[in-house]
């Protein structure tokens, strides 16, 4: 783990799957596409887990997709075959955005801090329930309907919206007028694969409306920024160069990892095609070699191998 | 959206035209992409135009086709080919169906971006209004920049309002 030099994209299977996770304190899971497709856990997905735990590895979750609460999360894990995933091992944006937007709000002694406020949200019930939960006040939501004493809305949060409309877009405009209005995504992604292979407008494309609106950027939260690895280790202390980053996107999961120090693994159940990665090791563009992986599995069960009996 | 993923395509389809749309949705957006996958480089994506908002009256200000066209280009992982201000088409369009002498033209507008840029990128003489969306400590500030892509939004001229034009055109 956390290795110098170029990523190579090796294949780990057996011995070289062993030399990798022999070292290694844990791995960083993506969900989506390493886990499960659709309402499917990946062939040997489970067990690679239950031995990964039996191995006194650890293991965590970090999720670009807004729409789920980590108690969705952890409901979907166990529906799906996944024995003793615990809700302090899933990072979710969702549980992220609420994280950053309560340590902005309302974080106290923090002298950038504008005091509290409300947060307009473009995003459904998971993840309105995680900033909540935070203790965050929404529009819409509480107190008398339109009373004075509202506290102002300082910041508009962009998730995934599967209702988001062009009024919407302009109500989030209507508030980020106001310069110390903060502008957040959830995630970058700017579509999602479906089960049935087709692709869902993600995030990243409604951001990117919002964005060109207001006139402003938006702060992400989801990887491949680093504040979800912030996150984990912030409640767990992991030292990265021993932690495996395993995702399925070269953009998201892949550059997650090189930017947060860490080693990492593409699996090719999920959007990424090895193609993808080889054309990125071919390129010329410096920005190319982030997204390479320094290693690759047809699929996680693959890992197993690489773990004692 | 699995069910709008589910939703019958017509076959027909060959372009999505992305255009100001007040009723625009997640679903639409998604039926947007749908096409486009399917149809691959076979399927046109276009948009009208850029604009980031509209002005309203009273300063208020919504949001333009810009939007638009940028989430359906950021789904799909695509540019449009942009038919508005300050692209080349609708300039030519214009200029081909009226024979237009560029260095004879005067193009008058109150945006700098599309306006004054169209005007500037294809030889006109430009006039600024400033009865719409720009005033004129955006574009001093655009004058003293040292961008090059900036200085092309300065016009050549400016006026509080069209209706300043009327006494040079007085016998």
């Amino acid at each position: 783990a956390g290795e110098s030099g170029m990523a190579a994209c090796r294949r780990l299977s057996g011995a070289s799957a062993r030399e990798v996770l022999g070292p290694a304190q844990g791995l960083l899971f993506d969900c989506d596409g390493v886990l499960w497709a659709g309402e499917r856990a990946v062939p040997g997905a489970p067990e690679l887990l239950e031995r990964l735990s039996r191995s006194g590895k650890a293991s965590f979750f970090v999720s670009n997709n807004s729409r789920r609460s980590v108690s969705e999360l952890e409901q979907r894990f166990s529906r799906l075959g996944f024995r003793g995933v615990r809700a302090e091992q899933v990072f979710s944006s969702a549980l992220c955005s609420a994280l950053y937007l309560r340590q902005r709000l309302l974080g106290a002694g923090d002298d950038a801090s504008p005091g509290p406020g409300r947060v307009f949200v473009l995003g459904g019930e998971g993840l309105r329930g995680e900033l909540r939960e935070a203790g965050l006040r929404l529009v819409g939501e509480g107190g008398p309907a339109g009373g004075k004493d509202e506290p102002p809305v300082r910041a508009v949060l962009v998730g995934y919206d599967d209702q988001f409309t062009f009024a919407k877009l302009s109500q989030a405009c209507g508030y980020l007028r106001d310069p110390q209005c903060l502008l957040v995504a959830t995630d970058p992604d700017p579509w999602h694969l479906l089960s049935d292979g087709q692709r869902t407008p993600g995030t990243g494309s409604l951001t990117a409306a919002v964005e060109t609106a207001s006139g402003r950027k938006a702060a992400v939260v989801g990887k491949p920024n680093t504040y979800m690895f912030d996150c984990i280790v912030e409640r767990f202390g992991v030292d990265p160069s021993r932690i495996l980053m395993v995702g399925d996107r070269l953009e998201t999961d892949i550059l997650f990892g090189k930017n947060c120090g860490l080693a990492t693994v593409l699996t090719l159940t999920g959007v990424s095609r090895l193609e993808e990665a080889q054309a990125y090791m071919a390129s010329e563009s410096p920005a190319a070699k982030d997204l390479v992986p320094n290693y690759y599995v047809d699929s996680i069960a693959d890992l197993i191998s690489g773990l004692d009996d | 959206p699995a069910d709008w993923a589910r939703a019958p395509l017509d076959p027909a389809v060959r372009a999505v035209l992305v255009g100001f749309d007040e009723h625009f949705c997640y679903a639409k957006l998604c039926q947007a992409l749908r096409y486009l996958q399917r149809g691959g480089p076979d399927c046109l994506l276009v948009g009208t135009n850029r604009d980031h908002r509209l002005p309203l009256e009273g300063g208020a200000t919504i949001p333009g086709t810009g939007c638009l066209v940028k989430a359906v280009e950021m789904a799909a992982q695509r540019e449009a080919f942009i038919i508005g201000k300050p692209s080349r088409y609708i300039f030519d369009c214009v200029a081909s169906e009226f024979k237009i002498e560029p260095t004879r033209t005067i193009m008058v507008g109150d945006r700098l971006d599309t306006d004054i840029l169209m005007g500037n990128d294809y030889g006109l003489t430009t006039l600024l209004t400033l009865t719409g969306v720009t005033t004129l400590e955006e574009v001093k500030g655009h004058q003293e920049s040292d961008c090059s892509s900036r200085k092309s939004l300065v016009p050549d001229y400016y006026v509080d309002s069209i209706a300043d034009l009327l006494p040079a055109l007085e016998d």
